[in-house]
């Protein structure tokens, strides 16, 4: 369950769900990632995670920071009710940068109708890597959210971080600082130039 | 479950509905009904109306709904050529999901998602869907569900469902309104009622009747396709289980179509490939993202029969064969990028599918001269940049 705003509901409810304040400064990111946000960032802590984390600025339905931290062959990016094994597209380690943004097209389509607004070769965690833009407007409450993401491959794995907020306000309001957290994210034991 | 949402519009209206006019005895033809009167405030009908009501102010103002005015225009026009004088009571509403489904409320809020429109080949088959909802409509249908029901509350538990679903969020909805068909959806005399009126409509509005049991052979087929390709049959039993079975409906229907068919009937396959031509694109990059390899095959491989020499269409089926990347795929994909290339105004990003297999293919020569045609071709395209990479390397 990779919709944050459903599962702070359903982890609220069971009160097994914390908030915790991470950063400034050099904060882990799963196993294998370090980040270093200049600003305070909000962490959902909940079992169930899995390899993905949740930070956000100013509350979950208004802007969310995913980091996808090492997918592997055969997963899929998130998971689609209802959708048998063959609908939904997995990731490959051999994927090309726009098989991935394929792959997360067609998991936003599942939430709304999704629009590809860039897609351009970058870097992410030291490593060559594809970002991308978006719109997307949200079926669930209408909606329209933008977003961007970086997507690297390393050691057959995906590591892939989003950020999303309502066009209106909050995406200008937040994006510059999730680009700041982005840029700083690293490999552990990578110098910070790598 | 999409299936089963679209079946709960399409063939029994998301909103299960209501009529009056009497459909008379087999063999005799049907007499409309007169224009349907809002009903009493204070009756059960009423209340169904001001429900389905504060749902329409919602759709009015959703996100995604089209409001092109000439396709919105040309669609009311079709309603209005079956409804005849009940064409001022309707208001159609274009619903932009990729799902075949269309519905008809009980005040004449008719909603037609876009995954129809892409799915019909001509006006006449869209008639026979729209004129099956729009018997739902003039027979009442929705009434008879209501005062059927053996308990108001569970009724009431189900209109919430049901207008969640045929509602403003209405695209979201999918799954309720699955729960919908499997829970209420309209009786099997009902659905026959309403795929006698629904063709008698067609046939008076000079459509060839004959479309009406080829909407439900492309459905199955489509459904077919898909069971095969994710290895699941049993889908179809839970899909129909309320509902006459399909293959006699078609049946019946194609008997009915030799008895109402007339000289001068046609189908409106032009005028339809005009109206819906510029928004076929989109649709297909909706239908594609679905991930539904085997419905979307099927109906490009539809779509390909009928109009050959479009090369948009090869484009599509070979993204389609690119993107589902079974055993096989990445030659049919090819093929296909390569039939849309033998035609004039071939899309450009069949250069970006070819650059795509050929790389993973690892025939790097092949996808840097694809993929530099691509960018030469969509300098403006929005994934220009990261191709741009591959043919400087």
């Amino acid at each position: 369950m990779r919709n944050p705003a459903l599962l702070s509901i359903v982890l609220t409810l069971a009160a097994c769900v914390n908030m915790t304040q991470v950063g400034p400064g050099e904060v882990p990111l799963g196993d294998r990632l370090v980040a270093n946000p200049g600003l305070a960032w909000n962490r959902l802590e909940a079992p169930g995670m899995g390899r993905v984390e949740l930070w956000t600025r100013d509350g979950f339905p208004l802007d969310t920071l995913r980091f996808f931290l090492g997918i592997r062959e055969g997963e899929p990016l998130v998971e689609q009710r209802g959708a048998k094994d063959k609908q939904v597209p997995k990731f490959r380690a051999g994927m090309q940068e726009r098989e991935i943004v394929e792959m997360f097209e067609a998991a936003a389509a599942d939430a709304g109708t999704v629009r590809i607004d860039r897609v351009a070769p970058a870097s992410f965690a030291g490593q060559s890597a594809t970002r991308f833009e978006y719109t997307l407007t949200r079926k669930g409450d209408e909606v329209v959210v933008k977003g961007f993401a970086y997507a690297a491959v390393r050691d057959r794995e995906l590591f892939m971080a989003v950020f999303q907020a309502p066009r209106i306000h909050y995406f200008a309001r937040h994006a510059e600082a999730a680009e700041a957290v982005l840029r700083s994210v690293r490999f552990k034991g990578a110098g910070k130039g790598s | 479950m999409d299936r089963r949402g679209f079946l709960a519009g399409c063939c029994c209206g998301a909103l299960p509905g209501c009529l009056t006019g009497a459909l008379a005895a087999e063999g005799q033809a049907w007499v409309a009904p007169p224009r349907l009167v809002r009903p009493e405030s204070g009756t059960d009908e009423g209340g169904l109306w001001a429900f389905v009501d504060r749902e329409e102010t919602k759709l009015r103002r959703s996100r995604f709904v089209l409001r092109d005015r000439p396709l919105n225009e040309y669609l009311t026009g079709i309603a209005c050529r079956l409804a005849g004088d009940h064409c001022p009571d309707l208001r159609v509403y274009v619903v932009r999901t990729p799902v075949f489904n269309a519905s008809m409320a009980p005040n004449g809020m008719l909603q037609i998602w876009t995954g129809l429109l892409l799915r019909m080949a001509n006006e006449a088959q869209l008639a026979a869907v729209i004129g099956h909802e729009i018997g739902h409509y003039l027979a009442r249908h929705s009434l008879d569900r209501l005062r059927d029901a053996k308990s108001r509350s569970a009724f009431g538990q189900f209109l919430g469902i049901a207008l969640a679903a045929a509602g403003a969020g209405g695209a979201g909805s999918l799954a309720q309104l699955a729960v919908v068909a499997s829970a209420f959806a309209y009786g099997r005399d009902h659905e026959r009622e309403a795929d006698r009126i629904g063709q008698e409509l067609m046939a008076r509005a000079g459509y060839d009747p004959g479309e009406a049991p080829r909407v439900w052979s492309q459905l199955l087929a489509e459904i077919k396709a898909e069971a095969d390709w994710v290895g699941e049959l049993e889908r179809r039993s839970v899909l129909f289980a309320s509902h006459p079975h399909p293959e006699e409906r078609m049946e019946t229907l194609g008997e009915r179509a030799t008895e109402l068919r007339r000289d001068g009937m046609g189908t409106g396959t032009e005028p339809w490939r005009r109206a819906c031509g510029p928004y076929r694109k989109t649709l297909l990059e909706d239908e594609l993202r679905r991930r539904r390899s085997g419905e979307t095959l099927a109906l490009l491989d539809r779509m390909i029969a009928a109009e050959p020499t479009d090369p948009e269409l090869h484009y599509f089926r070979g993204e389609a064969y690119r993107q589902r990347g079974a055993d096989g795929d990445n030659a049919r994909a090819l093929d296909a990028y390569a039939a849309a290339e033998t035609f004039p105004a071939a899309p450009a990003e069949l250069h970006r599918g070819r650059g795509m297999i050929l790389q993973a293919t690892g025939d790097e020569p092949g996808a840097s001269q694809a993929f530099a045609a691509y960018v030469r071709l969509r300098p403006d395209a929005e994934d220009a940049a990261l191709f741009q990479r591959y043919v400087n390397r």
